[in-house]
């Protein structure tokens, strides 16, 4: 009983008595820290996705973009020699050729949701430095 | 037979539910028959799901493709090994696994709860709601003992990314790391309903909590050695939300290890330790919410993209915990307060507070970063995803703090830091610095290596410094050899040596992500046979190829069309290895190319070789891969495995030299 009186006593100190302030200030400062690594990362490494539709419509530059769309089977073309992966990425808004040198995904075949990064060429191919295909679920029956 | 097992099921809620009962309300006033009548139940439920269990296990080796679950995951070309793997294959069966660990581990927990006085009815109670509510899942939204219409002939056949070893073992040890957690759980639930806060509990708790922390841990890292391994993108890590999933209560329930040394040395921090303890158990469902239950939104994972029944279950049951025990905490809030004030932040005590609020701070940075997704999609309506170089970069910073940590802390006392502390401390931070400069000086220039370098050292020296300090005032009190003197306290300061240990298994860590992270190399070459390519120091000739069809009759998820090539790898004039990298046609399979790649490794590196592609003439195309260091990751896996053995190995007395 004692030391619960005690141990209410240390409780009811408060936070700003004695040495409780530099515990209080140095948490604060961590979770500001924390919060800033978070804040300060997000914006960088969020994509978003354009669709097909919305890549035609921006139309060829520079910038590094990802899209996301369909694979077109029949447009599938591997070239083993130079390890070239020619195919065509669609949605309802249009498709678009895309060049990517790489191995293709085991995943990769006729109506795969893909998402490829690189940039719109002005030759019209999108020049992809990166192909991410959607994995199935484990779990779920699909 | 699979009537009888679902019977067992349904008398397995029945037999909980009653225990959950009996146990409560013996454990407030009960006469001690209840008490008793509690406790036999929940032995029955380790005895009856031990059946169900078998049960299940019967069917499968059976091939009872009568049976949905066992018609789905196997065939009759699966090997023996994989047929027992397919327990876990699917949601139903791994289920019952965690189930099964639970009442395993119920049942043992039962002496010793017996001998804890006013707490112990209320921890089996808590253990007993908890089997209660994972036998109504199972019953509700996966039963493993479901009927099909009509008998099929063959099974559908395993996922072949499922046909590997570090399938057959990673789910049952991840889940012997969930169902560890129930442990702590019910022993911080049993202290807030008994009052009895003075720290037994956690003392009572470290066995199981050791065990959960180690079984997770392992667990994450077999999953990694298996996406290694096995799907062959050549890396180990893509902070997926599966991954971050159990990534998560591995963070606080590591924060709870020492915070709960911390109440049983000092009596401080005790509502830290309740939070932690509830948090790790409750983000072990929620790991599990993310990876079956549907609510995460990701473009690039095929999750189900609508809430699955299980996630309403699994939802509600966290409701629960959380809300018993947010109100219990109210209540007994006065119970929870310190013993002692912590007299200096530079001592022990306040490492480890340091150590606890970043290893809390990256749980929470990846569960943001995980919903974030989600998040945005059902707040701002926007389609994102996240790169993992989120992960990298918002973690990595407090990872590296923490790992310096590691290095403080065994050196300095608690309650302050003293002179001698001070005196272990500094040679280590030169000798970090030190190394930093060599690497420097041998032309490594990114930041990574040189800062993650400079605190491994720095903690590996430490470590040493350690056990010198310590081995010398050994021998000037006993006058043993060095080496009797290190396995003297290796045996009797079990708990620190233990620490010590895991803690350079994690520096091991380290390294191996540093090394892998930072100078992974890689090529695109295409071959013709009898042409070789060269790559960091080794010629890789291609000699052979084949192909052949493997389990043509009946057709199921085994059977497939093998594309194989035979690479020999040398150094210098001599043949170090044969690598045979592999890509599958699973015809059956929607998906059905499925690549298995080679890999050669030392300590040094990993030649990891996949197939791209390869044609009726031979023409094959490869990406080899170099991971430096990547082996000594699985190294430190090791060390945390013997590490944790050796602190949790159970004493006959306490000595001296615990400190």
């Amino acid at each position: 009983m004692g030391e619960s009186v005690s141990g209410s006593k240390f409780a009811a100190q408060g936070l700003v008595t004695g040495g409780r302030l530099k515990y209080v200030v140095g948490g604060a400062i961590i979770l500001v820290v924390i919060a800033w690594l978070i804040l300060s990362n997000i914006e960088g490494a969020s994509a978003h996705y354009l669709t097909v539709e919305e890549l035609l419509a921006q139309g060829p530059s520079e910038q590094m973009v990802r899209v996301s769309g369909l694979v077109v089977g029949e447009t599938i073309e591997w070239d083993p020699q130079r390890l070239i992966l020619r195919f065509e990425i669609a949605d309802e808004g249009g498709s678009i050729p895309v060049m990517y040198e790489g191995v293709r995904p085991d995943m990769f075949r006729d109506g795969a949701q893909a998402v490829v990064e690189g940039r719109h060429s002005s030759s019209g191919v999108f020049e992809a430095t990166a192909l991410i295909l959607k994995c199935p679920s484990k779990y779920v029956a699909e | 037979m699979s009537q009888i097992g679902y019977g067992v099921l349904l008398l397995c809620l029945c037999v909980s539910v009653y225990g959950a009962i009996a146990l409560f309300m013996g454990a407030r006033r009960g006469p001690r028959r209840l008490l008793q009548s509690g406790t036999n139940a929940l032995l029955m439920m380790a005895v009856l799901v031990s059946l169900a269990a078998a049960i299940l296990l019967y069917l499968l080796l059976a091939h009872d493709f009568g049976v949905t679950y066992v018609y789905q995951y196997t065939s009759t070309h699966l090997p023996f090994i994989y047929t027992v793997s397919a327990f876990w294959a699917g949601e139903a069966g791994s289920w019952l696994l965690w189930l099964w660990f639970l009442t395993i581990l119920a049942a043992i927990a039962v002496r010793q709860s017996e001998r804890l006085g006013r707490i112990g009815p209320y921890i089996l109670a808590t253990l007993a709601a908890n089997e209660a509510f994972f036998t109504l899942v199972l019953i509700l939204t996966a039963n493993p003992f479901e009927t099909m219409h009509s008998t099929p002939v063959e099974g559908v056949g395993m996922l072949p990314l499922l046909e590997n070893p570090g399938m057959v073992i990673h789910p049952p040890v991840l889940f012997l790391g969930y169902a560890g957690y129930a442990l702590p759980l019910a022993f911080a639930l049993g202290a807030l309903m008994s009052g009895e806060l003075s720290g037994e509990w956690v003392k009572g708790v470290r066995p199981w909590n050791l065990f959960a922390w180690l079984s997770l841990g392992l667990g994450i890292l077999i999953g990694a050695w298996w996406s290694y391994v096995e799907l062959g993108w050549g890396g180990y890590w893509a902070w997926d939300p599966v991954e971050n999933a159990s990534l998560i209560p591995w963070l606080i329930g590591t924060a709870f290890v020492h915070s709960a040394m911390i109440e049983e040395r000092r009596g401080m921090h005790r509502m830290w330790n309740v939070v932690l303890a509830t948090l790790s158990f409750v983000l072990c469902l929620f790991a599990t919410l993310v990876t079956r239950g549907g609510i995460i939104v990701s473009d690039l994972h095929g999750f189900a993209r609508s809430l699955q029944p299980i996630a309403y279950l699994l939802m509600a049951f966290m409701a629960l915990i959380l809300g018993v025990s947010s109100f219990l905490l109210w209540r007994r809030r006065r119970h929870l307060a310190s013993e002692r004030q912590m007299e200096s932040p530079l001592s022990r005590e306040g490492s480890f507070l340091l150590a606890n609020v970043l290893l809390c701070g990256m749980a929470l940075i990846v569960l943001v970063g995980t919903l974030y997704p989600t998040l945005a999609q059902s707040i701002r309506g926007i389609q994102v995803s996240l790169d993992a170089s989120f992960f990298d970069r918002a973690t990595g910073p407090l990872a590296l703090a923490l790992i310096c940590l590691m290095g403080v802390c065994p050196v300095i006392a608690w309650r302050r830091l003293t002179r001698e502390g001070l005196r272990l401390v500094l040679p280590s931070t030169l000798g970090g610095a030190l190394f930093a400069a060599v690497l420097l000086a041998l032309g490594v220039r990114e930041a990574l290596p040189l800062v993650s370098g400079a605190i491994s050292a720095f903690v590996a020296l430490s470590l040493l410094s350690i056990l010198a300090r310590d081995v010398m005032s050994r021998r000037r009190s006993t006058g043993e050899g060095y080496l009797r003197a290190m396995l003297t306290l290796l045996s009797k300061a079990r708990r620190s040596y233990g620490a010590y240990v895991v803690h350079l298994g994690i520096v091991l860590i380290t390294i191996g992500v540093t090394g892998s992270r930072t100078y992974q190399s890689e090529q695109l070459i295409a071959l013709n046979p009898g042409e070789s390519t060269a790559i960091a120091g080794y010629e890789l000739r291609y000699n052979d190829h084949s192909v052949q069809t493997l389990n043509p009759e009946p057709e199921t998820y085994q059977s497939k069309v093998r594309l194989s090539t035979v690479l020999d790898v040398y150094v210098g004039d001599s043949r170090v290895a044969t690598l045979t990298p592999q890509k599958n046609y699973h015809y059956a399979l929607e998906n059905p190319w499925v690549t298995e790649v080679a890999i050669r490794s030392t300590l040094k590196e990993d030649l990891y070789v996949i197939l791209a592609s390869l044609d009726e003439d031979g023409l094959a195309a490869f990406q080899i891969v170099i991971n430096p260091l990547i082996t000594w990751i699985w190294i430190g896996g090791g060390l945390l495995l013997l590490g944790t053995a050796i602190a949790a190995w159970p004493r006959v007395r306490r000595t001296a030299e615990e400190r």
